[in-house]
């Protein structure tokens, strides 16, 4: 009797322990499965390294979930591999927002129209040692203007949003991320 | 015999506990009180899912959803799919916002089917912003509701469950999301229901 009790008991605690597993494994590798993720569906839609201005939300817009109606959006997918990407675009007077998406989905770096000098936002996007590059190259007496924004993965999405404060305001918020450069900074 | 018996056992444990693993996966990523959220009342938010330290869970929640969270310094987003009573939000009911809502430079509030899709409506209207809203005795009140309402109306279908999202714009808030003053944040209440 109890040795069958003993093997019940290795057997439940055998499922549990790979139920745990299971669990983790699960948890951790959905970002990079989970069709749905909008980083990695943007990422393989869309070209890297050129402008896209996606379409207003409607009911019928299904690349992402829960997006606010409220935002008039465009995107920069990038892919640093090749050398630096430039995004470069003028704010305007509404609420803007510029999130960096890591492929899992993961938001590596979030600024918003507060960091515009002179209502431009100019971001060169670089790896590490691209950036090492870059500030060897700089010169002593002038400030860089450009803001630098260092990643960990090579390719990603600038996820760029400007809010419409009533529907009519959208027209004007389309026409300013229209102008939106993204691009290789020296493209050969 | 008892080779087979051994091997049929382990296999039987593998089965079993793939199956238990990937269903709490799943119940845990569909619960409101997954690990990483915080939740009060109707509201429920992921402090750390916009963050770049972000927890595997608000992670794999915002991926299977297919939505990009509020980055930390964007703002902060509360969403709904109950009342403040627990029961989930439905077309059959009409409900209200209202109370304090807390400083932000602008704010949206936004009604979804549960797979995220925004709803249809004649009205063409599918959420309202800080701006749209008029006050009421000084105070923002918004209705939602399947059939037209005086004032601040957002337009939800009948008969369907539906999720609502309150966003707030560059609001000191999202620094202190885990701390939150709930008493300081909107009430959603349900108004009533059709039977």
């Amino acid at each position: 009797m109890n040795r069958f009790l003993l093997k019940g008991l290795q057997f439940g605690l055998g499922v549990l322990i790979l139920a745990g597993i299971a669990h983790l494994l699960s948890i951790l590798l959905m970002p990079k499965v989970a069709r749905h993720n909008p980083a990695l569906q943007l990422l393989t839609t869309y070209d890297a390294n050129a402008p896209v201005l996606l379409p207003d939300r409607t009911p019928v817009q299904t690349d992402m979930a829960f997006a606010d109606p409220a935002m008039t959006a465009a995107i920069c997918p990038f892919d640093v591999s090749e050398g630096p990407v430039r995004l470069r675009l003028r704010s305007g007077e509404h609420f803007m927002s510029l999130v960096f998406l890591n492929p899992d989905g993961r938001i590596s770096y979030a600024l918003t129209d507060k960091a515009a000098i002179r209502r431009l936002i100019d971001i060169r996007i670089v790896t590490e040692t691209q950036l090492r590059q870059l500030e060897a190259q700089d010169p002593d007496d002038e400030p860089v203007q450009e803001l630098r924004i260092r990643v960990k993965e090579q390719r990603g999405v600038v996820l760029v949003r400007v809010f419409n404060p009533v529907p009519s305001a959208a027209a004007g918020n389309r026409a300013l991320l229209q102008r939106m450069v993204c691009g290789m900074d020296n493209p050969s | 015999m008892t080779r087979l018996s051994s091997l049929f056992s382990l296999l039987l444990m593998l089965v079993l506990g793939l199956f238990l693993g990937l269903f709490i996966t799943l119940q845990s990523l569909s619960s409101t009180s997954a690990p990483g959220s915080i939740g009060n009342g109707a509201w429920v938010l992921w402090p750390k899912a916009g963050a770049p330290d972000a927890d595997p869970y608000s992670l794999a929640i915002h991926a299977r959803r297919g939505d990009v969270p509020m980055a930390q310094g964007e703002g902060l987003a509360l969403f709904a799919i109950h009342d403040s009573e627990g029961k989930p939000l439905s077309g059959r009911c009409s409900y209200e916002i209202a109370g304090h809502f807390p400083s932000a430079r602008v704010w949206s509030v936004s009604a979804y089917h549960p797979d995220g899709r925004l709803i249809d409506n004649a009205a063409g209207r599918y959420g309202l912003t800080s701006s749209e809203v008029v006050l009421e005795n000084g105070q923002n009140r918004i209705r939602i509701s399947a059939s037209p309402m005086p004032g601040n109306w957002l337009p939800v279908t009948k008969d369907s469950a539906f999720v609502l999202i309150l966003r707030f714009y560059e609001t000191p808030l999202s620094a202190i999301a885990s701390v939150l003053d709930w008493s300081r944040m909107p009430k959603l209440t349900a108004m009533g229901c059709q039977p």
